[in-house]
């Protein structure tokens, strides 16, 4: 597991991706350590999502490259082994839990009923699986959406704000089963506007109008910053950033 | 009940209209697009159909030759001189859609008012072309016989006998392969243009494009489910037509209902592709006129294309519901075979426009991604 944990499962070399003038990916450099939870903090609007979605091989970088698993993105190759939790739920609402999970499973190769309840376990959801999505309440549709981006055990996870809605008891058994994968060696990228959900992650990349601030642990941007939260900490380097332009 | 509160709402709708600007354009361009194309084909004659003459009448002065005179002089037909023996073949290859033949003693009889005289064959398949040919010819000969001293107020017994079809024919056995073909398109185009947007609506288009399906697997797969509900959909209405309706299937229904799949995947690929281009499933719902009224209208099915003036027949041609439904056409009323020409040509020719719709709907999913 050493030599694992020594390799880098993402990296970017100046990625950026343009919509007309907007730079909703602004030059950015990351790397992400295999078995580590690297959490993409910022506001609504700051690249987060679009950033993710360059990761995964959906959009292609205006300049720049993204390596995935050790591939240039986009690429077909790598999708068996990532998982994708858009923003949207992004399942079927007129299926039930099941037939979604049988879906999606059936697309990477898992056929396994066991399997299917294992990871309705992992989301609590054991007692729903027959239920049409629609009848769910949000968070439920969440929780759903996270066990289908899961099923085929992928090495590399990509969760797009997956707690917003969740309620805050779930919230932490969320995160217990994220490090347990990462002890796995799952690597998880995570964004999140929420600023103490950081805490959580091993390294952040705090995002603003594409870029990438700064980079560190929670404790280190802190440090570094000489604040005593993180938000305030993401504060002061945003206004650093001003002064400086 | 409140004056205020309603007009709210009603300000409301008005804003979010004004919004969407397509809507708009929609609701006030199609009616007038629409409306104008019924008007106009409404009146449409069919022009310029061909017509062998066979005269063998041998009289010096021949009646046969006037009557024959008369009817260039008209010009609605294009006449074309054969031999009796060239006629047959003719209709049923298309290149004539009837013939008027004179016997040789066609003047005699006319002058002693002995037995039957001109004979009219028709081809059939297309009952407005039919009706067309037999009132001109009916004229040109009334025209004639009152133009000819003493022969005013004579009658000539044309008897018309029918290749395909005929007087036993109603007109839903005329309109019934139409609707065979344009009622499967409908709900195709709508269902699967209305499941893609929902796909992208709720995200799961791009959950599919980040996993390890290809875009071609995406688009197979939608073919391959639309594709049965599609093949039981056109086996109950051709089962429906034929059986309990009561319309004439000269051919086999089988080679029908494998023309009306073939034309579904076009429908199925036209869907995905269009879907591209509305972002909520009302935007969805307003390409129906675009793909299935202008079809409707231009496709052959109630107006034949012989009749289109080639400002509006080019745009026939480039629709697929034409080929289907010249294709059906030709199994229902002429009970032409999956190896007849008329049928294998069109069929591929729709196979063509299902593959070309295939490959541009993978396209679109690939744009998607930008």
């Amino acid at each position: 597991m050493m030599d694992i944990a020594a390799t880098t499962v993402v990296e970017t070399r100046r990625l950026s991706r343009h919509f007309g003038r907007i730079r909703a990916v602004d030059e950015v450099n990351l790397q992400v350590r295999a078995g580590e939870t690297y959490g993409l903090l910022g506001p609504n609007g700051c690249g987060k999502t679009t950033l993710i979605r360059l990761l995964v091989g959906l959009l292609r970088p205006t300049t720049g490259e993204a390596i995935v698993l050790a591939k240039t993105v986009p690429n077909k190759d790598i999708l068996s082994q990532v998982g994708y939790m858009t923003q949207a739920e992004a399942i079927y609402q007129d299926l039930t839990v099941l037939e979604n999970l049988r879906f999606f499973g059936s697309i990477y190769g898992v056929d396994s009923t066991s399997r299917f309840h294992e990871v309705l376990g992992l989301v609590e959801l054991a007692e729903r699986a027959n239920s049409v999505v629609a009848t769910l309440s949000g968070g439920m549709r969440r929780r759903v959406s996270l066990a289908c981006a899961m099923l085929h055990n992928p090495m590399l996870l990509f969760l797009d704000e997956p707690t917003v809605g969740v309620d805050p008891e779930l919230r932490v058994s969320f995160w217990d089963h994220f490090r347990r994968l990462n002890e796995q060696g799952v690597t998880i990228v995570v964004s999140s506007h929420v600023m103490d959900e950081a805490e959580h992650c091993h390294r952040l990349g705090l995002m603003r109008n594409g870029r990438i601030l700064a980079e560190g642990s929670a404790s280190e941007l802190r440090q570094r910053t000489g604040t005593s939260t993180l938000e305030e900490a993401y504060l002061a380097l945003a206004r650093g950033i001003n002064e400086l332009a | 009940m409140s004056w205020h509160r309603i007009s709210a709402l009603a300000k409301r709708i008005i804003t979010q209209f004004r919004r969407d600007r397509r809507t708009v354009a929609l609701i006030l361009v199609v009616p007038i697009v629409i409306l104008s194309l019924v008007g106009y084909l409404i009146d449409l004659k069919p022009s310029d159909t061909a017509v062998g003459i066979v005269n063998e009448d041998v009289a010096a002065t021949s009646v046969a030759g006037l009557i024959v005179d008369t009817l260039e002089d008209v010009g609605d037909l294009k006449l074309i001189d054969l031999s009796r023996e060239e006629v047959e073949g003719q209709l049923r290859d298309g290149r004539i859609k009837a013939a008027l033949m004179f016997p040789s003693d066609f003047t005699q009889n006319l002058v002693t008012a002995n037995g039957p005289t001109a004979t009219l064959l028709l081809e059939g398949s297309d009952a407005q072309v039919a009706g067309h040919v037999r009132g001109t010819i009916t004229t040109a000969i009334q025209q004639t016989l009152a133009s000819i001293p003493g022969m005013e107020g004579r009658l000539i017994d044309v008897q018309p006998s029918f290749i395909y079809g005929g007087p036993d024919y109603s007109t839903l056995d005329y309109l019934g392969p139409a609707f065979v073909v344009l009622i499967p398109w409908f709900f195709v185009f709508l269902l699967t243009s209305i499941s893609f947007v929902r796909e992208r609506v709720q995200g799961t288009v791009e959950r599919l494009l980040a996993s390890p399906l290809s875009r071609i697997d995406i688009v197979l797969g939608y073919m391959l489910g639309f594709g049965i509900f599609s093949l039981i959909q056109s086996l109950e209405m051709l089962l429906f037509t034929v059986y309990v309706l009561n319309v004439n299937c000269e051919g086999s229904i089988f080679v029908a209902i494998l023309i009306v799949v073939i034309m579904i995947m076009t429908a199925v690929n036209l869907g995905i592709l269009l879907s591209t281009f509305a972002r909520n499933e009302f935007q969805a719902v307003q390409f129906v006129p675009l793909v299935v009224f202008s079809q409707g209208l231009l496709g052959g099915l109630f107006w034949s294309l012989d009749s289109l003036p080639w400002s509006l027949r080019w745009l026939s041609y480039l629709m697929p519901v034409t080929y289907a439904n010249l294709a059906v056409k030709d199994v229902m009323i002429k009970g032409a075979g999956i190896l007849d020409w008329s049928v294998g040509s069109n069929l591929l020719i729709l196979t063509a426009f299902a593959a070309a719709f295939i490959v541009l709907s993978s396209l679109t999913l690939k744009r998607e991604v930008a």
